[in-house]
């Protein structure tokens, strides 16, 4: 009966139980199952009996599940695991295993309990815990509880704020919150504390600096709520996030926008920014000023319309490829209205926003200026090379070691060489044998004393002479030479041709084709007075003109020397001493083989005796001109005055035969003709004397004549006019002054200048008559006779007051010989005459007598 | 006929005036010393003052005869269309006949004496 009862307890077991029950067998099979395996696993207990309980389990759990199965088998213990059983369906279903060993039986008893109800749930939690971690760890950064005084209560910290912060939460916990706030934002900090005070509302707080552990000002945002009366909380909760990497980049962008600006607005290039169109969007201060516009005159117009219309294709196109998304850059030369011709260089540089081309940049320089100075620097770097190659002469330069920088062709050309390897090489190198000669010590003394040097020298390479230059400078030397060698011989070959000059009186001078004397013989030496050593080298032109020498000459023998052909000359030199001379000079050129002239000979002789002898010859030949023009005049005068009566005689005795006998006018005209008749006799006797004086000249009767008395002379035979008109002389002549003169002349000459100043004397005012001996010198005398008379006009009577039969005062009795006589008699003792004279003022003569 | 005499010779001058006188005793003849007389009474007297003829004297003192002609011409057409101007002297030098004819004022030259023929002439024309 107990067995029956325990058999039926079992079947109800194994058919209630919600766990399954089961015997296993030592190979792993299912012996016997409960029924809650269809429940469980989908399976009826028929299906699942015979079937090996491991290849139900997942692989992963089956090693786990043989392992408590051997220790629960060994250790002959109760063993529990938990694993996944798939089931008939495919789902997993975990399971709480209870396994013993029946050691007795020889097989396992099971009881395998579902809890997948527990793994949903624990599952469940660790998502909610993963959740919040991932909330905190994503939102805010820190919350915090605060006691009414901002002292922390309960922080929790997400994991990056406290890496930021470098606080742990139990560090910050019991400090004030205000403790950490930067100075500059405490107020606001306050401020917003203060407030939480008096609201409910929540208060957000940004941008305050807190300070980190590592002493760095991090940007924290504040969230805060007073929750001091909500019972369950009691306290202001705070929740903040960092927002350093934010605050840092929106100052960044600010900074870089600043910096953009500062750039655009500063930048002395031009820079605009335009749309795909072309339209300015955006354009700085030098563009305005460039443009000579205001900033609304320029914004949203299009660039072309300040550009000349022949400029607009090429930046059109040229912000065509900026938009396609290159860089561009580009010269333009512009010609502006108002600006005139301008270089710009133009680089456009496209915006890219999202990979999309909203704009682009051009900046634009004015490099007007730069080109220009470019083109200058080339153009000289051009000239200066082309100088340097163009110089005919050897040229080469040496830096200051003695290397050489640079040779031109002549230098190869001269030197016989192929000088391309030379640059950089030691001189002394390239020719040994010269070291130390005269070449070296010549550019060492230059270089030394920062003087030029010139020298001749002989190149024993070449067997050349070469006349050199070398200038030093700061980087060495330049050296320009040149092959002499045909010189020298010529040289040699004169100095024996001169031998023979040498031996002639005349002057003899080589010079070279410079014109600078090579040689110059003794006869030179003698005619002018310098020496070979004091003219060599030297043009001798230099040392022998002055101030009388001929320039229009100088310049036609300029010619003459540069035309290359043979001439002469006379012109005026002067000796070393000073002397003036005359020089006689024919001039050769010399020819060499290549048919240019080497030399010129002048051949020069003193011809100043001969010129002064011609010089005598004109003044002859003027003296005589003018006697025969005298004479003329003479002539002339003398036929009208000799004519005048006879004209007046023919004229008169006509009229007689033609009038009546008796008559008044008949009687008249008698008279007159007697008196014609007279006239003529004067003239006749006129013409005499004056002939008689002329014909003196030269063979003139002289002796030793007293000036003073003959003056008087002349005095007392006018006394009785004198007296008559209230005049009076003085005469202030030394009573000792006598000279070589003609008796009669002289006293004609006192008698007639005095006669004269009684006969021209002034109706105002008595007359008065100085003579006066100017001056008494070894060669003559100077006499003045001066009067206050009448005076005549000296502008109109100039050159006729000495003329025979010149009359300046028709109201007055004259015939107009008294002065012709007057100089005609100085004149035939070698003296002269001059006149001064004023209207109304007087009249002075200067008489000029020699002493022989 | 209202005749002018230029001549610094007195004898001339009586000569010139008896002779044009003996022809035609109606002329009225002025003598003057000086060309710078003459030339006075011509800028005083005004056109009523310019005669038919003028004989000049070229070898006078102060102003010859030359010197006068050259004063004359600023007096211009007045002097040129109503008088005719005949050179009277003693020069038979030939140079003062080719220069007389550089004068367009001068109709002629006449050398001295002046005589009974030539006034005949001057005097039909």
């Amino acid at each position: 009966m107990e067995e029956k009862g325990n058999r039926i307890m079992l079947h109800h077991v194994l058919r209630y139980s919600p766990d399954m029950i089961c015997v296993i067998a030592e190979g792993g099979r299912f012996m016997q199952v409960s029924h809650a395996c269809s429940q469980m696993l989908g399976y009826t207990e028929e299906e699942l009996e015979g079937l090996s309980a491991i290849d139900l389990v997942p692989p992963r759990d089956r090693a786990l599940a043989q392992e408590s199965l051997r220790s629960a088998r060994e250790g002959n213990t109760e063993t529990q695991f938990e694993n996944s059983v798939i089931g008939k369906h495919g789902q997993q279903v975990p399971l709480h295993w209870t396994v013993v060993w029946l050691e007795e039986e020889g097989y396992f008893f099971c009881v395998a309990r579902d809890i997948s109800a527990r793994w949903r749930v624990e599952k469940e939690m660790r998502r909610k815990e993963a959740v919040q971690r991932v909330l905190v760890d994503h939102g805010s950064d820190m919350q915090a509880l605060l006691d009414e005084n901002g002292n922390y209560l309960y922080v929790a910290v997400a994991e990056s704020y406290e890496k930021a912060f470098g606080y742990r939460a139990d560090q910050i916990m019991g400090r004030s919150s205000l403790s950490l706030v930067h100075p500059d934002d405490m107020g606001r900090a306050e401020q917003a504390f203060a407030r939480l005070h008096q609201t409910q509302e929540l208060i957000q707080v940004s941008d305050v600096r807190f300070r980190a552990s590592s002493g760095e000002w991090r940007w924290v945002e504040t969230r805060a709520s007073n929750q001091l009366a909500n019972s369950d909380v009691q306290a202001i909760v705070v929740s903040s996030r960092d927002i350093t990497d934010r605050k840092q980049d929106q100052l960044k962008l600010q900074e870089s926008q600043q910096r953009y600006r500062s750039l655009f607005d500063n930048n002395p290039s031009m820079v605009l920014f335009q749309d795909e169109a072309g339209t300015i969007l955006d354009a700085n201060p030098a563009f305005l000023s460039f443009m000579a516009r205001r900033r609304e005159e320029v914004l949203n117009r299009p660039l072309s319309d300040f550009l000349p219309s022949e400029a607009v294709p090429l930046f059109r196109q040229k912000l065509k490829e900026a938009f396609s998304g290159s860089d561009v850059s580009f010269e333009a030369e512009v010609i502006f209205r108002e600006q005139g011709h301008r270089v710009l260089s133009v680089v456009k540089v496209p915006l890219s926003v999202a990979g999309r081309i909203v704009g682009v940049h051009a900046v634009i320089r004015d490099i007007t200026e730069e080109t220009q100075a470019h083109k200058t620097v080339e153009r000289q770097a051009k000239r200066l090379s082309t100088i340097f190659e163009s110089i005919t002469d050897a040229f080469c330069t040496l830096d200051r070691n003695w290397n050489f920088t640079y040779t031109n062709p002549a230098f190869d050309n001269v030197m016989h060489v192929d000088s391309s390897g030379f640059i950089g090489k030691f001189a002394w190198d390239v020719y040994p044998e010269e070291e130390n000669g005269v070449f070296h010590r010549e550019y060492r003394r230059a270089v030394e004393t920062g003087e030029s040097a010139r020298f001749q020298a002989h190149l024993e390479r070449l067997d050349k002479w070469l006349e050199v230059r070398a200038f030093p400078s700061e980087e060495g030397l330049s050296v320009y030479f040149s092959d002499i060698t045909g010189r020298v011989q010529q040289r040699q070959e004169l100095e024996k041709l001169s031998l023979v000059a040498s031996k002639t009186s005349n002057s003899v001078v080589i010079l070279d084709a410079q014109r600078q004397a090579e040689w110059v013989n003794e006869g030179f030496t003698r005619m002018t007075g310098y020496t070979l050593e004091e003219v060599i080298g030297k043009n001798p032109r230099d040392l022998l003109i002055g101030p009388d020498t001929d320039k229009a000459e100088l310049q036609r023998i300029s010619e003459k020397f540069a035309e290359g052909v043979s001439f002469n000359t006379n012109l005026v030199n002067y000796r070393k001493s000073g002397e003036r001379f005359w020089l006689a000079m024919d001039v050769s050129p010399v020819f060499g083989t290549a048919g240019c002239i080497t030399h010129f000979v002048a051949i020069q002789k003193d011809i100043t005796f001969r010129k002064e002898a011609e010089a005598n010859l004109v003044k002859m030949s003027q003296a005589l001109y003018q006697q025969n023009k005298d004479l003329e005049q003479f002539t002339y005068i003398v036929s009208h005055n000799l004519r005048a009566p006879v004209a007046n005689v023919l004229g008169l005795s006509d009229l007689l035969t033609r009038i009546d006998k008796g008559s008044s006018l008949f009687e008249k005209t008698l008279s007159n003709l007697n008196l014609s008749a007279h006239r003529l006799d004067t003239v006749l006797g006129d013409l005499n004397t004056i002939l008689t004086v002329r014909d003196s000249k030269g063979n003139l009767e002289r002796e030793e004549v007293n000036v003073r008395l003959k003056a008087q002379q002349a005095l007392a035979s006018l006394q009785e006019l004198l007296e008559g008109c209230g005049g009076t002389v003085t005469v202030d002549i030394d009573e000792d002054l006598s000279l070589r003169a003609n008796k009669a002349y002289l006293y004609s000459v006192f008698h007639n200048l005095l006669s004269n100043a009684i006969k021209y004397r002034s109706r105002e005012r008595n007359l008065q008559v100085q003579i006066k001996c100017e001056s008494d010198s070894e060669q003559g005398v100077t006499v003045s006779f001066a009067d206050n008379g009448s005076g005549f006009d000296m502008e109109r009577a100039r050159d006729k007051v000495f003329r025979l039969y010149s009359r300046f005062h028709p109201e007055i009795e004259g015939k107009g010989i008294g002065l012709y006589l007057v100089k005609a008699h100085l004149e035939a003792m070698g003296g002269g005459i001059e006149v001064a004279s004023e209207v109304g003022a007087g009249t002075r003569f200067l008489i000029y007598l020699p002493k022989a | 006929m209202k005749i002018f005499i230029i001549d610094d010779d007195d004898l001339n001058l009586f000569l010139t005036e008896n002779l044009l006188a003996l022809e035609d005793a109606t002329h009225e003849i002025k003598t003057f010393l000086s060309g710078t007389a003459a030339l006075e009474a011509l800028q005083t007297g005004g056109e009523a003052a310019v005669p038919d003829i003028i004989f000049l004297d070229l070898n006078m003192p102060v102003m010859d005869g030359w010197e006068f002609l050259e004063a004359l011409a600023p007096l211009g057409p007045s002097i040129s269309e109503r008088c005719r101007i005949y050179v009277l002297t003693s020069s038979l030098s030939a140079s003062d006949t080719t220069r007389s004819k550089e004068y367009a004022l001068v109709s002629g030259l006449i050398h001295k004496p002046l005589k009974i023929e030539d006034v005949r002439e001057l005097v039909s024309q």
